[in-house]
């Protein structure tokens, strides 16, 4: 849940990727890191394997500005995609303000990103969230590559809620602004609904 | 050699008479075989000595969560010790379901005010003097950083906010496997620095790091002063909970303030 303080005068929201592994969720915190103006971003952390898996979760703090004379900061997470991180995973929704569903695009992957949103549904609800509730997009990622579903046969699958969602490559950027965006605007309207 | 004795633990809250912990056989704590002689760093790194003489690392590790992580719950947490099972120390407890990692309800939004945060900031200010520490932050079990004193002109509080709540929520996943409540205190020493991690009320965590001018007795005491005054401090805030529609900056947002923070 965001920590509103009165003293400091800001906001900090919680934003977690969630997707199956390999599917670029740490790739896509790394394009923003890159990308990021050195005065608006904090350290970016990996908890990664020597084989550069995420272990645990990669972190980044990034500031947007001021709105309403309140600084917005959001903590952007991801979490380890492997099936058996469970644990990790249920871990890090803690807390979240909201979620982006990085799909892998790849024919051969259709099978675990089905599985990945199943096991957000799962793990969100033992945090006490429900999916529907909660600001959710979809990034299907990976676009760049010769064997990829299209999306209109993917939303059925992925996104049957549809939520916003965007084509991407992570690897070069296309796209990775747009979700993450698309992601803010969601959490800070629903904190204007909560007011 | 004669090890200070420190007993953390808030005093065991009665249970109903007909509750299942009531019909328990009382279990002393902690276990004889680890021993309260065990607690205390120089005490516990003999043991670790020891057994890793032996080639048993199982045993270093429980000798150190015996001296260094009690396993102890707070007042707030041992209220809502939830019932059923046995746990390592043979205090009931129970592991099901979702209540596994961090239970069923989303923490609610928490929101500070002038006031509790210049008292939290007087107790985090207090504690740096008082423990001779480095630097004293706490943060919430989320990773967002409340507040913080003493040497942070050098020291990345938000990479360390993050962190700190990732390891607590990390070796609360254990402690619920383990059928524990949660394990509230941690320790780890380090060549020149050392890092006291404590759950305060369940819901934050206060950071101590400090050197060779303090030493582990010394902040384990001043910590757990100042626990019970933020205990207080944090109840008090979140009995403040803002009503929907109150003076809260967020309900004037439009859609234009929010597009202004992406123009950039």
């Amino acid at each position: 849940m965001s920590f509103i303080n009165y003293m400091a005068r800001e906001i900090n929201c919680k934003i977690v990727y969630y997707g199956p592994g390999l599917c670029g969720k740490t790739t896509n915190l790394q394009y923003i890191y890159e990308r990021t103006n050195p005065s608006a971003k904090g350290k970016m952390i990996s908890l990664a394997t020597e084989t550069e898996r995420t272990l645990f979760f990669d972190f980044l703090p990034l500031s947007l500005g001021e709105i309403r004379g309140f600084k917005t900061r959001f903590h952007l997470y991801t979490v380890p995609g492997q099936v058996f991180y469970d644990a990790s995973r249920k871990l890090i929704l803690k807390g979240v303000d909201g979620v982006i569903f990085v799909a892998d695009s790849q024919m051969e992957r259709l099978e675990a990103n089905q599985e990945s949103v199943d096991n957000l549904k799962t793990n969100l609800a033992e945090q006490g969230y429900q999916l529907d509730k909660i600001p959710y997009v979809v990034q299907f990622n990976k676009r760049d590559l010769p064997n990829v579903v299209s999306v209109e046969e993917l939303r059925p699958l992925i996104n049957p809620m549809g939520v916003p969602d965007y084509e991407a490559v992570a690897r070069t950027g296309v796209g990775v602004f747009d979700t993450l965006k698309s992601i803010s605007k969601l959490v800070l309207t629903e904190l204007r609904r909560g007011a | 050699m004669k090890v200070e004795q420190i007993d953390p633990r808030p005093p065991v809250k009665p249970a109903p008479s007909n509750s299942r912990l009531a019909r328990a056989k009382p279990v002393l704590w902690p276990p004889s075989d680890i021993g309260r002689s065990a607690c205390g760093l120089r005490a516990c790194k003999r043991y670790s000595i020891r057994a890793l003489d032996a080639g048993v690392r199982v045993i270093y590790k429980i000798a150190c969560l015996c001296s260094l992580s009690y396993g102890r719950s707070s007042k707030w947490s041992n209220d809502n010790r939830p019932p059923g099972g046995v746990d390592l120390y043979g205090r009931l407890s129970d592991i099901s379901g979702s209540e596994r990692f961090g239970g069923t309800m989303a923490n609610p939004q928490m929101v500070m005010y002038e006031e509790e945060f210049n008292q939290i900031q007087t107790v985090v200010d207090r504690l740096v003097k008082e423990a001779n520490a480095k630097v004293v932050f706490i943060v919430d079990k989320n990773g967002q950083l409340i507040a913080a004193s003493g040497d942070i002109e050098n020291i990345d509080t938000t990479s360390l906010a993050s962190l700190t709540a990732g390891n607590i929520a990390a070796t609360g996943g254990i402690a619920k496997l383990l059928r524990e409540n949660e394990f509230a205190t941690q320790f780890h020493e380090g060549e020149k620095a050392n890092i006291h991690i404590q759950l305060v009320g369940n819901r934050v965590i206060l950071v101590v790091i400090f050197d060779s001018k303090s030493s582990l007795g010394l902040v384990r005491l001043r910590v757990r002063k100042a626990s019970d005054e933020l205990n207080r401090i944090f109840e008090l805030l979140l009995s403040k909970v803002p009503e929907p529609g109150s003076d809260s900056p967020f309900a004037e947002i439009t859609d234009e303030d929010i597009d202004n923070l992406f123009n950039d």
